[in-house]
């Protein structure tokens, strides 16, 4: 072997070792889904082979509608309220100087709390005979003390999603606001020099200048609107009624309530595929859009 | 430099293949690394100084769920040390699993302990049908065990006609009352349902809630109340005669029985209207602090009652009885010893259960110090729990009374096909909130019932 092909091996011997394990622990478990999404397995004896009857099923399956509605709900939530208010407060706490890591590290507290612990915590707020119903009650706001935030149905998708924005938005904000910080201030200058207000500069400098930021925040929100779990599972277990039940949590319960891991693996497929269809298609929009460079 | 990174990429590359090795070995050395893995907390019966011993004994794991300091102090006065001490020969390791997943995963895998604490026969049929928990009929015959256990209890272990696990022991539903409530309001137990529903009425207009009931924390929570109001109110004979596919379960006994329960939940009778809101532990602690009247629970709960709440003034009834069916307790296995298909000692797993439901000074001890629930034995003396508190007592003197006088109901867990429980665990809020219907419920449960009926593995009702 010649010196050159031998250090053009090098790097590859580098990133083997990485290489290997994510083969071995996110390649080998991803195939083996895909291959027992196509048995009837009900997680522990013999699987049978039944080729694709688990994806006509899921087709004509109604919780699985309801999960990926539920899913798109979730989406159209996260993709606006944390990312407005993660942005706002952002572009209001870069503009301090002294008190500008303790309003951080305020706001970003709630990422760190666990989601089990936040979780059950919250469902003991929104109970409704000793939680913040007691307090409204007390206030005289009568109707607003009778809310069943978690046993309502029309309501509980948005009380859940209202807990896990609480403990998202913080993080958006911190993302947000290192991004802030890495737009050249000579780009504010120039616009103040060109007569620019403070909303001019907010349009015409800050935006552009986080643009990726933005784009990478999108496309992450998109995605784990997806594949969320942990709140819903823990503040409502997708009830009542499924009307919180989302794809994380229907293929939770395929795989070890119902005993039909295979199912759940099909399922699991789709919610795969359909994360990867929205990745593609912000990727889309996001070059069309300037958001991202072609 | 250009060597040292060579040198480097090959240390990195070594490495990475010696790791990857050791993380693919196999047999005991897999199952160590397995036991090193597992996050849930392991209880040795063994003291540390034994264990140089234990490494030349047999070695036998009974799993268990996870429990707090004081649960597994008892357990080992109970169960660990006797079992040290009736197998001085053998290594009893109970290990403790957070939930029935991990338990799950790890027999999946080809491993778990030898002897599996499940969750009862429905639970049981599902490790079966997979082939992971062996046929006991062998052992039964060795033992004797068919005439050591209540038939109803020991035929709910079958499953596609071989038993595949030995009932741990028997819970039923039962109706709680507060008895300072009852009393301060000049209330009386009621003995029919019409006179349960009066008093449900005259309670309400007391702006207590009259049967605590909550299922936020666990949705399947349901299942104890359509188990009571089938068998209570529907009647024991229809379920049966679903179940034996004489009859169906969408007849108009269970149907009206199922939309008794509807009614009474938008009554706000049951739960107060709220009860995907609110936790188990809050319907136990409404109905103990005297916000609730009743509450509609398991034999299991009245541990939970003498030990959370020891000033709480209850009793338990049975059901408020329909005239035309008479008083009825639902019945149930509340868990099940299965062995371990993998198991490489099947033989000794067989004789440590035996001992395990022969032992009976010990068991009583349990029951009596511990408030273990009893074993459904025939052999079983409710007179040896002379002297243990009174409630307790009385309420195993109930159990007793239903079980000789087959007053004998069905609870879901034990004597429902698993894919019918598991719909009307998921569906009954629905019906409660409006949106589902009481008849497509029910028509969707008797398919699951067709189904379990073609397939044979219907479960045997006594």
């Amino acid at each position: 072997m010649n010196t050159v092909k031998k250090r053009h091996m090098v790097p590859y011997l580098f990133i083997l070792p990485a290489f290997i394990i994510h083969a071995c622990i996110v390649t080998g478990p991803a195939l083996s889904t895909l291959v027992m999404s196509l048995f009837d397995w009900n997680g522990m004896g013999n699987a049978k082979f039944i080729g694709f009857k688990n994806f006509s099923e899921i087709f004509k399956d109604p919780l699985v509608k309801l999960s990926v509605v539920h899913n798109i709900q979730w989406l159209l939530i996260f993709i606006t309220v944390p990312l407005i208010l993660g942005f706002i407060v952002a572009i209001i706490v870069s503009q301090l100087r002294r008190s500008q890591m303790f309003f951080r590290t305020i706001y970003f507290i709630p990422y760190v709390i666990s989601a089990a612990v936040a979780g059950k915590i919250w469902t003991a707020y929104m109970n409704p005979y000793y939680g913040f119903n007691q307090v409204f009650a007390k206030a005289g706001w009568t109707e607003l003390s009778k809310v069943l935030w978690l046993g309502n149905p029309k309501i509980a998708l948005f009380a859940v999603a209202f807990v896990d924005n609480w403990h998202w938005w913080g993080f958006i904000m911190v993302l947000f606001l290192g991004a802030l910080q890495q737009v050249d201030p000579t780009l504010y200058e120039a616009a103040r020099v060109d007569g620019a207000n403070r909303f001019q500069e907010l349009i015409h400098v800050s935006i552009p200048g986080i643009k990726q930021t933005i784009a990478f925040v999108l496309i992450m929100t998109i995605m784990w609107s997806f594949l969320t779990f942990d709140y819903v599972y823990i503040m409502t277990n997708g009830g009542p009624a499924n009307a919180t039940e989302i794809m994380s949590t229907y293929i939770y319960k395929n795989a070890f309530v119902k005993y039909r891991a295979g199912y759940a693996n099909a399922l699991c497929v789709i919610q795969s595929g359909i994360c990867v269809i929205l990745y593609f298609l912000q990727k889309y929009i996001s070059k069309k859009g300037g958001m991202e460079d072609e | 430099m250009k060597n040292m990174k060579k040198f480097l990429a090959l240390c990195l590359t070594g490495a990475m293949a010696v790791s990857m090795a050791a993380c693919g070995s196999s047999g005991d050395d897999k199952a160590a690394g397995e036991d090193d893995k597992q996050t849930e907390s392991t209880a040795k019966t063994d003291d540390d100084k034994d264990a140089k011993d234990s490494k030349d004994k047999e070695k036998l794991v009974i799993s268990c769920y996870l429990a707090d300091d004081n649960q597994v102090a008892v357990r080992e006065k109970y169960i660990d040390e006797p079992l040290k001490e009736a197998f001085p020969d053998v290594d009893i390791e109970i290990k403790m699993y957070s939930d029935r997943q991990s338990l799950q995963v790890e027999v999946a895998g080809g491993g778990g302990p030898d002897i599996l604490d499940l969750d009862g026969p429905t639970d049981v049929a599902e490790f079966a049908k997979a082939d992971r928990v062996l046929d006991l009929g062998k052992y039964a015959d060795q033992y004797g065990w068919k005439d050591m256990f209540y038939d109803w209890a020991y035929n709910s272990c079958f499953y596609n006609e071989k038993l595949y696990s030995l009932p741990t022991f028997f819970e039923g539903m039962v109706m709680y009352y507060n008895m300072d409530v009852m009393k301060e309001n000049g209330w009386e137990v009621p003995k029919t349902q019409d006179e349960l529903v009066e008093l449900m009425k005259k309670i309400q207009e007391k702006g207590i809630i009259p049967i605590a009931f909550g299922n936020s924390n666990y949705q399947g929570a349901v299942d104890w109340l359509y188990s009571t109001f089938t068998s209570c109110y529907g009647g024991p004979k229809a379920v049966k005669a679903a179940m034996e596919g004489t009859g169906k379960y969408t007849d108009e006994p269970i149907k009206e029985s199922i939309q008794t329960m509807v009614d009474w939940w938008q009554e706000g009778w049951l739960g107060d209207k709220a009860s995907q809101s609110i936790t188990n532990e809050d319907m136990v602690a409404f109905f103990a602090e005297g916000r609730a009247a009743m509450m509609i629970d398991g034999t299991w709960a009245s541990n939970q009652l003498i030990a959370t709440y020891p000033d709480c003034n209850w009793d338990s009834e049975m059901m408020p009885q329909k005239e035309d069916i008479g008083e009825i307790l639902p019945f149930a296995t509340g868990g099940g010893y299965s062995i371990n298909a993998n198991s490489k000692n099947p033989d000794l797993a067989a004789e440590v259960l035996n001992y395990l439901f022969t032992s009976l000074d010990r068991h009583y001890q349990s029951i009596n110090e511990a408030g273990y629930q009893p074993y459904p034995l025939k052999e079983f003396d409710i007179a040896k729990l002379e002297g243990m508190d009174e409630k307790l007592l009385d309420q195993y003197k109930l159990l007793m009374d239903a079980q000789k006088n087959n007053q004998i109901g069905y609870c879901s867990w034990t004597f429902y096909p698993s894919e019918m429980r598991v719909y009307m665990n998921e569906n009954t809020d629905a019906l409660f909130l409006g949106s589902l219907t009481v008849d497509d419920y029910l028509a969707q449960a008797q398919t699951y019932i067709d189904t379990a009926i073609a397939d044979n593995t219907i479960p045997v009702l006594p």
